[in-house]
């Protein structure tokens, strides 16, 4: 831990007052919301699907159903760890519809080459590989820890567990990673 | 030797140790071979996603993908379908690079290579026949043989800002017509191609002559709408549904509530008695209020009624100032009487008016009448004009007056009823008399009375039958 947490992760802001008016009606409000976190919300969309046209989809489909569903957001809770759960939700319904339909259709697409508007080297793409066989859930933490920074209390918070199970799941998912990456 | 585990390398690669947690796992990663090497592998990891997956957008794909968002959220809002998705980035990806590039992220800086050194691989464009329009699905993306300077199929163009009031999105599709383009630029790209490829063709616009390609212009507005009384911001359409169906609630209210009775009124209905009575009470009658004519100056003032003596109808006298006057019956216009005989004498008076007393006449025989002997002659009637008024008032236990109560008097053979108010007056003989009262429900009272003077008094209670 570095760098400093960004802080949108765990302290609401306006989050509350801005869900309240949109609840109400007000679209402005609904809006602003929407576009307050979407940088944060951009990279977990993208770490959930290492694509980027199925990132933007995601990305979509997301902001959408939290306009749907924004009544079920806790009072006084911040937006953006309700939002990454959202989205690793709609992720993991996606692949498995991806997993039904890969049966009789055409085979999965390889990982894109261009992952990040930049060519992935073998050892970058067989880490990214092995990180794609993780489940959703197990990226969207890992994602946390590594590119967002956040503290484990921080990551206890956003996933909703207590700081040792965080600290176990970490570690785990460090040596599983690792494991999958080897074969 | 006992290695670290796990968790400590894991809490040590986030820096979550401090401490002598953190010179622990310090020390031993200097001296044990396995976990320092596990310790660089995670920390690889740890690298290459931060590197890799930190990758951001352009802002400008940011803007455009929420612009999306909010057009879809407010064509939905307004009930009209919303926009299909069709993805900017892989749009984006075939054209050039954009004006104003995104700033490098840290995968950019890592890889540091040209943005089109790895395209994406060409898409496969089959011109449709000249005189067979090809089906929606078919027509192929613009982007993908478009040159570099030419609009992406969905321009990105400035939107409004998140406070502006409206802004408005413009689609350009390609229609679904024969594209007219050089066979070459179509072609894929041969298998020994380098990993650069050729320059895209110039534009035919900047070769020749205007572009002839048709192009499907959508222009779709959304306005931001007014907010309401309390605030909030409402379509305008919505806004006036609500206006109308309010007003339509207030016009037909009445005929609502009218349907409602006659609903609750034919359910109920076979749940009703076929009779339903109202008890009322006993002395419970209607009444109507007098009317009176009086002449203009003469001032009408109340009276008891007045029981008359047998015979005394037919008495013509002529009333004096200040004398009570015995009226006839009620069937007689009272007021007309009192007129005329105000205007014969050109003077006020006091005018009694009998109301609500009725009379009764008895005829008495020889034998008990002191004046059957005689007939009713007008001697007699000026002498039952002088007689004194009995007056009084017949009362229940409780203090109600009773209606009804017959008073008789034996010498002469008299008898008067009460009003609604228990009161009444009778003109009889002075002297010592006995007056017997009775009254339905009540025991009768025999009551000797001194009658002296012009009028008397009486007050008299009658208890009832237990």
């Amino acid at each position: 831990m570095h760098d400093p947490p960004r802080r949108p992760w765990t302290e609401p802001g306006r989050d509350p007052e801005l869900a309240l008016a949109a609840q109400n009606g007000d679209l402005g409000a609904l809006f602003t919301l929407l576009r307050k976190h979407r940088r944060e919300l951009w990279r977990m969309c993208f770490a959930l699907t290492l694509d980027r046209a199925r990132a933007e989809r995601l990305f979509h489909d997301t902001l959408l159903r939290a306009a749907k569903n924004l009544r079920s957001l806790p009072a006084g809770a911040a937006l953006l760890p309700w939002l990454a759960r959202l989205a690793a939700h709609l992720a993991a319904t996606s692949s498995r519809q991806d997993a039904t339909g890969r049966a009789a259709g055409p085979a999965t697409p390889a990982l894109d080459p261009v992952v990040a508007g930049t060519p992935l080297g073998d050892a970058e793409r067989s880490i990214l590989q092995a990180f794609s066989r993780l489940s959703e859930t197990d990226r969207l933490l890992l994602a946390l820890a590594s590119i967002e920074r956040l503290t484990y209390p921080e990551l206890a918070a956003v996933a909703r567990r207590d700081v040792p199970a965080v600290m176990q799941q970490l570690a785990v998912l460090r040596t599983r990673l690792a494991g999958e990456e080897a074969a | 030797m006992r290695h670290a585990t796990i968790q400590q390398l894991s809490a040590f690669l986030d820096g979550a140790l401090t401490g002598v947690s953190r010179d622990l796992v310090t020390r031993h990663l200097a001296g044990c071979t396995s976990c320092r090497e596990r310790h660089a592998m995670w920390r690889i990891h740890d690298e290459v996603l931060q590197r890799v997956l930190a990758w951001e957008p352009d802002e400008r794909i940011l803007e455009e993908c929420s612009n999306r968002v909010e057009l879809a959220l407010t064509a939905e809002r307004k009930g009209v379908p919303g926009p299909a998705f069709v993805s900017l980035l892989e749009s984006a990806a075939g054209v050039a690079p954009s004006a104003t590039p995104a700033p490098s992220p840290p995968a950019a800086r890592a890889f540091p290579l040209p943005a089109r050194a790895f395209p994406l691989p060409a898409r496969e464009v089959r011109p449709a026949a000249p005189d067979v329009p090809s089906p929606a699905h078919e027509t192929p993306p613009a982007q993908t043989t478009l040159p570099a300077e030419s609009p992406p199929a969905v321009p990105l163009l400035p939107m409004a800002a998140a406070s502006a009031p409206a802004f408005t999105l413009e689609a350009r599709v390609p229609a679904a017509l024969p594209l007219e383009r050089e066979p070459e630029a179509l072609a894929p790209a041969p298998a020994t191609a380098p990993p650069v490829p050729e320059p895209l063709p110039a534009p035919r616009a900047a070769a020749s002559a205007p572009a002839q390609r048709p192009v499907h212009v959508t222009t779709l507005s959304v306005t931001r709408p007014e907010p309401d009384a309390a605030g909030t911001r409402l379509p305008a359409s919505l806004v006036r549904e609500r206006r109308e169906s309010v007003e339509r609630t207030r016009r037909y209210r009445w005929v609502i509530a009218l349907l409602a009775v006659l609903v609750a009124a034919l359910v109920t209905s076979p749940f009703l008695p076929e009779v339903i009575q109202i008890p009322l009470p006993e002395r419970w009658l209607p009444r109507l209020p007098r009317v009176e004519f009086v002449r203009h100056g003469s001032t009408p003032a109340p009276a008891p009624p007045v029981a008359q003596a047998p015979g005394a109808q037919n008495a013509a006298h002529a009333p004096t100032e200040g004398q009570l006057v015995r009226r006839p019956p009620t069937h007689v216009p009272v007021a007309a009487s009192d007129t005329s005989a105000a205007a014969s004498h050109g003077r006020d008076r006091v005018t009694v008016v009998p109301v609500g007393v009725r009379t009764r006449d008895s005829v008495a025989t020889a034998a008990t009448s002191p004046t059957a002997a005689t007939s009713p002659t007008a001697a007699d009637s000026a002498s039952e004009a002088r007689w004194p008024l009995l007056c009084g008032v017949v009362l229940s236990e409780k203090g109600g007056p009773l209606e009804g109560a017959q008073i008789t008097f034996a010498s002469p053979p008299l008898t008067a009823v009460t009003d609604t108010e228990g009161r009444f007056c009778i003109a009889c003989p002075a002297g010592r008399h006995t007056l017997r009262v009775d009254a339905r429900g009540h025991g009768a009272v025999a009551r000797a009375v001194d009658i002296e003077g012009d009028i008397v008094e009486v007050r008299i209670t009658l208890s009832p039958v237990p």
